[in-house]
């Protein structure tokens, strides 16, 4: 079998979606005979044959993904998806309709999707009832035991001596829908101070994303009231600083994205011989044998000489970490739930004669691009940038409205509507075909409303032109299946006759 | 690499483990688990283990394991607590039952030694001793082979060496090892000696815990060598340009005439001899400080004050006889970290040393931070406080140490950046932020120490509502919850919990509860949303100050903890609660009282300090506040079915422009059905083609225009309801076509809105497109209108404004002066009871209206769950408007306020 796993960028790669939860085992699938690797979505091109029988999607939150996952199931591939971060259990709010509607979109062409924990599976489950799912755990990275013992004890003694407490925060510092990372490390940054009451020194390392270090996200960690230094991450950085560190200091809060996250942070800070301070949610329960969760309890075990991670209990780590995310173990499980998606016949689906995609308010150049690349049309809308090189788009002038097509989309138009085609040019510049809406479609309400457009506002606009475009569009070429690229999350379409709760398909 | 030979040696191990385990205990008893069992008794030490045994140790295995499945029977220690050989040979049954000794000590063994019990020579052990003895041997800085040697105990066991400490050098304070000198730690804590406790064991059961300090025997002398020499302990001052020296805490020693004062165990400065074992009184202020101190902490001012190192004098100074202190006061003060508090000190006459003291659980006092001040400078003094939310005692003392008064700030949270500053900034303005937080702290003082004394609190519990929190909230802190706790007040979640679920859900609710130390016997109960915390206002307040009950006032911060809106509901708002958005969290904080409510007392002040999250606020929660695939209805309270198909609506819709993106919008109504629609125009106007295309297509039979005179909206829309038949019962709805209703909720939220009793008017938040600050697309602005000002001159008036109400408060429902009418709606009564629009007043038709609705006895809501578009430039908010108030008697204008929601923002 060969696996392809889909990562949106090469910026993505070295990320924990795909460094942790593939890198670290993709040596063992390939020693199991499989082939395994990692491509960015833009490699998926219509003249380029597809060599995997599976692909999974990872972090390709947009249109380009369901593009391509249309592609790849018409051509007979297996299609699934990997969520590891929770973006699609929050249904109160706005701000993540477009994460909800990008999985209810892929839903329809998913046959498996993976997650990182149990939580996130009930969530992936309740869009995509009909998929299998598998929980993949991080696994992680190979150690030695005997190291860990002794490292762990350095740290320790030094600190005693010392009176000083080495501590390291690491991780993605910002997200702009949740309170995490350094909001987070600021209001549980008490149990860091706890440490100075206790008589100790604290000496902070913070490691995060360049992003993070906006004005807001230095405020929040500046009321900390311990010393601590700001460091972009990068991976070696925070190997150095693991292994430096006495304690990796990993406050948790109790929201559903922070609750559905995986145990890889404890877990990369216990195999870096770090011992972990987690107050807050009890997300390292499995693992609490080896987790604090108030910085007095981390002390007394300091002062006492009886750390949780030291010579006597790591050979209990190494057995607790065999269950939880044993990279030989979790490609071992994760080719038996492959083995087993790739023999269940997939679904029969009617074939798709044109697919389209149209182009809202905030939609990716990419994936304008990905569109024309696996020989789907680009189709603008009265919001979309105006410049770029579109199949299908409608102008208005004082003729009426006239559907431009190019090339491309002229093939896919039904044969009755081709000897009415004019020639004419694009705002583009680009040599196309025109059809006059008025002559071909007398009395639809595109006409009217297209003239009526200038006056309205974005928002109310939204909805009737991309049904009124959507309507169009399926009469003048039959059968045609239409997505939606928007990143913006206000400019919803489940309106009109259909309850709340339900996706409106533009067809 | 991960060692592959110590993985295959512990899966060998492993098996032959489970084997044993099969056979050995299986067999006898099922429900024995022997691992488990030996864990929890606390006998077995698996470090220690691993030290001992170094086979084991190499072999990687886990000590546990090993213990169970071999290490006892070959009669290997446990721990210094248990020898299994000794036991075994001692007790011969053992043997034979063939359980594992340890096992059979802790199910069996009952009565039996665990270990050779070796006394010492005349020196009387009981077995109180050897278990004693026992936990200093856990101790890792109690060293036996060190103390062995040092005592000349040949030949000794660890025991021996232990019971020793214990019962001779501990007491003549030799050190337990290189590590802990016990006599600098009885030095250090005088309570310790006094208790007559082993220093060593009073360390690990406590001392670690509160933060004492254990002093190795280098420390100890180096401690020792700068008592002797004070050359070496003495500390400049902070400004460079002085250099008189001064004594810090731990350097203050008493003799010449001088005692140590200290509280609660810390040296605070000295005190003069005066006769017989007795000093001289405390300087006044710091008497009456401290005195305050000991009653808001808990305290007995007789076990705070120790003079002589110990000694409690016979009565506790309270008066100063000749000293009167000019020592400086604190003039500012602001949190640089959550917990770090810079204090500004006034220039003072003379030189003097500050030292901040704080209470802690268990009533022990610390000392949180101490610097010296020098004549005419300025000087900031920072403090690492224990908790930022508990009082802090100020003692003053001069250069050499002896103290010369006191100060209390007893709520430090109202310094700036605190958590309760934005009460400050609520006080009525004033220049001097300085003296209005002084004369806040002194008001809350008294009326603390007053209620205290009578047990008269309003509030005795919080309830905390939990939806939309995260638990990183200020109110599941543990210095939040140990400081509510002190004052009495438990937590406990809201019964909203429930529409969560999930273990997020299970942990908010956790951690939402916790009980006080004591209870106060008040039984009023303050309902918050999970970002706020109960203001200082509102936990030190009386019965009588509550007596009206329902809800209160709300101040609002940013995520800096910048002060920046006042908002107070009106008490009507506290029966909203089923018109309050499903989704969002809850709006107001609500005080629940027993007794019958007064209702003839005044506004309430602010009960709760939210943190706004404005950052939160983005394009698509200003467009759908809730979300519209959200399976959930907007409101607590829905229609029916049967109600929604009798209801009746009629849109008179101003048509200023092209109105056919508004009629499409209101075809998506969920209530659609319900609308018949009414264009608008001037008297000669046509109605566009689209629009005509729109009514004809979406509602062919329910449509109509008519043509009215009238320069305002308001005069158009009175000739309107004149020329078409409405019936009694109908709803009207006035929108014009700058309006877009794009949530299809948004209609049948509002009429829900009006069904409730003496409604006037309903409206909805209102949100503009454009290019706005920090690159949103979009600005929101409440359509409610909010009194702005009062003028109470020669010609009283009032201003209006509307607000941009979305950053102060998230989806909610709450009363307002009155609704701009360009998308609100009403009925057909109220407009009839009220006459309608005056068309004589022009643009200010639709505020008089309102104003008159108030009058009679209405009420007006606005609801930010929903949101239309708004395509209008001139908004009302920038054009306040200045309404005469000759209409209205001063007790009429009174009442107008109180039924509405009022903003303010804070600076």
């Amino acid at each position: 079998m060969r696996i392809s796993v889909v990562a949106p960028s090469e910026q993505y790669m070295a990320l924990a979606g795909v460094r942790i939860r593939y890198q670290r085992i993709a040596s063992r699938l390939e020693a199991a005979g499989y082939t395994f690797d990692i491509k960015q979505i833009s490699e998926i091109d219509r003249r380029v044959p597809l060599e995997s029988d599976l692909y999974i999607f990872s972090k390709c939150y947009d249109a380009r993904s369901v593009l391509a996952a249309t592609f790849m199931r018409s051509q007979g591939r297996c299609v699934g998806i990997d969520v590891f971060d929770d973006y699609f259990d929050q249904t109160r709010d706005s701000e993540l309709i477009r994460h909800r509607e990008w999985l209810r979109a892929m839903g329809e062409f998913c046959d498996f999707f993976l997650c990182s924990t149990p939580r996130m599976h009930d969530v992936v489950a309740r869009y995509l009832p009909h998929a299998p799912g598998h929980i993949l755990n991080d696994p992680f990275q190979t150690y030695n035991v005997k190291d860990v013992a002794r490292l762990a004890q350095e740290k320790a003694k030094r600190a005693i001596r010392d009176r000083r407490i080495d501590v390291l925060w690491f991780g993605i510092g910002d997200n702009p829908n949740f309170h995490v990372g350094l909001k987070d490390l600021a209001a549980y940054g008490d149990h860091l101070q706890q440490m100075i009451r206790r008589g100790f020194d604290v000496d902070l390392r913070i490691l995060t994303n360049r992003r993070a270090m906006t004005v807001e996200g230095l405020q929040s960690i500046g009321r900390l009231s311990v010393p601590h230094v700001l460091q972009e991450w990068s991976v070696e950085r925070e190997d150095e600083l693991l292994t430096r560190s006495l304690l990796a200091f990993i406050p948790v809060n109790g929201q559903s994205f922070s609750v559905a996250k995986s145990l890889n942070r404890a877990v990369t800070a216990l195999t870096a011989s770090a011992q972990i301070l987690s107050p807050g949610y009890p997300l390292y329960k499995p693992l609490e044998d080896f987790v604090y969760d108030t910085a007095d309890a981390f002390i007394d075990d300091l002062e006492g000489g009886k750390m949780k991670l030291r010579r006597a209990t790591t050979a209990a780590l190494a057995k607790k970490l065999a269950v939880w995310g044993d990279p030989e173990r979790e490609s071992e499980k994760l080719i038996g739930f492959l083995k087993a998606v790739v023999e269940t016949p997939a679904a029969t689906k009617a074939p798709i004669s044109s697919v389209g995609v149209i182009h809202g308010v905030r939609s990716p150049v990419d994936c304008h691009k990905a569109a024309q690349r696996l020989g789907y049309l680009s189709v603008a809308s009265p919001m979309s940038p105006p410049k770029w090189n579109y199949d299908v788009r409608f102008v208005f002038d004082q003729d009426g409205v006239h559907a431009q097509f190019s090339g491309a989309a002229k093939v896919a138009l039904a044969s009755e509507f081709l000897y009415q085609l004019t020639p004419g040019v694009s705002p583009a510049g680009k040599d196309v075909v025109c059809l006059s809406i008025k002559t071909v479609l007398p009395g639809h309400p595109l006409e009217a409303f297209m003239s009526d457009a200038d006056q309205r506002s974005q928002i109310s606009t939204y909805f009737g032109a991309m049904h009124l475009i959507g309507d169009v569009l399926s009469r003048l070429i039959p059968g045609i299946r239409l997505h939606l690229s928007e990143l913006e999350s206000p400019y919803w379409l489940a309106f009109g006759d259909e309850a709340p709760g339900k996706r409106m398909r533009i067809q | 690499m991960y060692d592959q030979a110590n993985r295959t040696r512990s899966q060998t191990f492993t098996k032959r483990l489970a084997r044993f385990r099969r056979k050995m205990f299986h067999r006898q008893d099922p429900s024995i688990d022997a691992a488990l069992l030996i864990r929890e008794s606390g006998l077995f030490d698996a470090d220690w283990y691993l030290e001992t045994y170094a086979d084991v140790a190499a072999a990687g295995l886990d000590p546990l394991d090993h213990f169970v499945a071999y290490g006892g029977f070959e009669g290997r220690k446990a721990s210094p607590r248990f020898d299994s050989r000794w036991y075994m040979n001692t007790y011969p049954d053992v043997r034979a039952s063939r359980l594992h000794p340890l096992v059979h000590y802790l199910k069996h063994g009952q009565g039996r030694a665990p270990i050779k019990r070796v006394g010492l020579k005349g020196v009387k052990t009981s077995e109180e001793d050897f278990g004693l003895a026992a936990e200093l041997l856990t101790s890792p800085l109690f060293d036996a082979g060190w103390y062995a040697r040092e005592h000349g105990l040949v030949n000794q066991s660890p025991t021996a060496a232990a019971l020793h400490y214990l019962l001779v050098g501990a007491p003549a304070g030799d050190a337990a090892g290189p590590k802990f000198d016990t006599a600098a730690y009885l030095r250090a804590y005088g309570d310790v000696k006094d208790a007559g406790m082993n220093a060593l064991l009073h360390f690990h059961r406590y001392g670690a815990g509160e933060g004492r300090r254990a002093f190795t025997i280098q420390d100890a002398l180096q401690d020792r060598l700068s008592f002797s020499d004070r050359r070496d302990r003495v500390v400049r001052p902070s400004a460079a340009s002085v250099s008189t020296p001064w004594r810090q805490s731990r350097s203050l020693r008493g003799g010449q005439g001088m005692a140590i004062a200290r509280f609660g165990g810390v040296a605070v400065g000295l005190l003069r001899d005066v006769y017989d074992d007795q000093t001289e009184p405390l300087p006044e202020s710091l008497a009456r400080s401290l005195r305050q101190f000991c009653m808001v902490c808990g305290l007995e001012s007789q076990e705070v004050v120790r003079a002589r190192s110990g000694r409690a004098p016979r009565r506790v100074p309270t008066a100063s006889p000749a000293r009167n202190s000019d020592d400086p006061r604190v003039v500012d003060g602001w949190f640089v970290g959550d917990s770090l508090l810079r204090l500004r000190f006034e220039r003072s006459a003379q030189p003097v040393v500050v030292r901040l003291l704080q209470a802690t659980k268990g009533g022990r006092l610390h000392l949180v931070g101490e610097a010296a001040l020098v004549e005419g400078e300025q000087h900031l003094v920072d403090a690492l406080l224990w908790n930022p939310l508990e009082p802090i005692l100020i003692v003053y003392a001069d250069l050499g140490g002896r103290l010369s008064g006191g100060g209390l700030a007893a709520f430090p949270s109202l310094f700036r950046n605190g958590l309760h500053h934005a009460e400050v900034a609520a006080t009525e303005i004033d220049d001097d932020i300085t003296r209005r937080r002084e004369r806040l702290h002194d008001t809350l003082l008294r009326q603390w120490l007053a209620n205290r004394e009578r047990d008269d609190f309003a509030i005795g519990r919080l309830e905390i509502d939990t939806l939309s929190a995260c638990g990183a909230e200020h109110i599941f802190s543990a210095p939040v919850q140990e400081w509510l706790g002190r004052l009495g007040v438990g937590l406990r979640p809201t019964e909203r919990q429930s529409l969560s679920d999930g273990e997020d859900a299970d942990y908010l609710t956790s951690i939402s509860q916790s009980a006080p130390e004591v209870s106060r016997s008040a039984e009023g109960v303050l309902v918050l949303a999970a970002d706020s915390l109960p203001t200082l206002q509102a936990l030190f307040a009386a019965r009588a100050d509550y007596r009206r009950g329902g809800t209160g006032a709300l101040l609002l911060s940013d995520a800096a903890g910048a002060p920046r809106w006042s908002v107070s509901f009106p008490l009507s708002a506290a029966g909203l609660s089923d018109l309050q958005p499903v989704a969002a969290p809850l709006i107001m904080p609500t005080l629940r009282l027993s007794s019958a409510p007064n209702t003839a007392a005044a506004r309430l002040g602010p009960l709760a300090v939210r943190t706004a999250s404005i950052s939160r606020l983005t394009d698509a929660r200003s467009i759908y506040p809730v979300a519209p695939d959200s399976n959930e209805p907007v409101l607590y309270r829905t229609l029916s079915d049967r109600r929604k198909a009798k209801a009746r609506v009629v849109a008179l819709v101003d048509c200023q422009r092209g109105g056919a993106a508004l009629v499409e919008a209101l075809a998506r109504q969920t209530m659609a059905a319900a609308l018949r629609i009414v264009i608008v125009c001037g008297v000669g106007q046509m109605l566009d083609a689209a629009t005509q295309e729109a009514l004809k297509r979406l509602f062919p039979d329910s449509h109509q225009v008519v043509g009215v005179q009238g320069r305002t909206f308001g005069a158009r829309m009175r000739a309107a309801v004149q020329a078409v038949s409405v019936g009694r019962n109908d709803t009207l709805l006035f929108c014009c076509t700058d309006i877009n209703p794009h949530d299809p909720r948004t209609l049948e939220t509002l009429y829900i809105l009006t069904t409730e009793k003496n409604v006037a008017t309903a409206g909805c938040a209102h949100v503009r497109e454009g290019s706005f600050r920090d690159g949103r697309r979009v600005e929101n602005q409440s359509a409610g209108i909010f009194p702005q000002r009062i003028a109470l001159d020669a010609c009283p008036s009032l201003t209006f404004a509307e607000m941009q109400t979305a950053e102060a408060l998230p989806p909610a429902t709450y009363p307002v002066a009155g609704n701009t009418m360009k998308f609100a709606l009403t009925t057909m009564k109220v407009w009839d009871k009220l006459g309608g629009f005056d068309p004589k007043l022009g643009d200010d038709s639709e505020l008089d209206f309102c104003l008159r609705a108030l009058k009679a006895g209405y009420t007006h809501l606005c609801t930010s769950s929903v949101a239309v578009t708004n395509t209008q430039r001139a908004t009302f908010a920038s054009t306040a408007k200045r309404h005469s108030t000759q209409a209205f008697n001063l007790e009429e204008l009174a009442r107008l306020v109180d039924q509405t929601t009022l903003f303010r923002a804070l600076v």
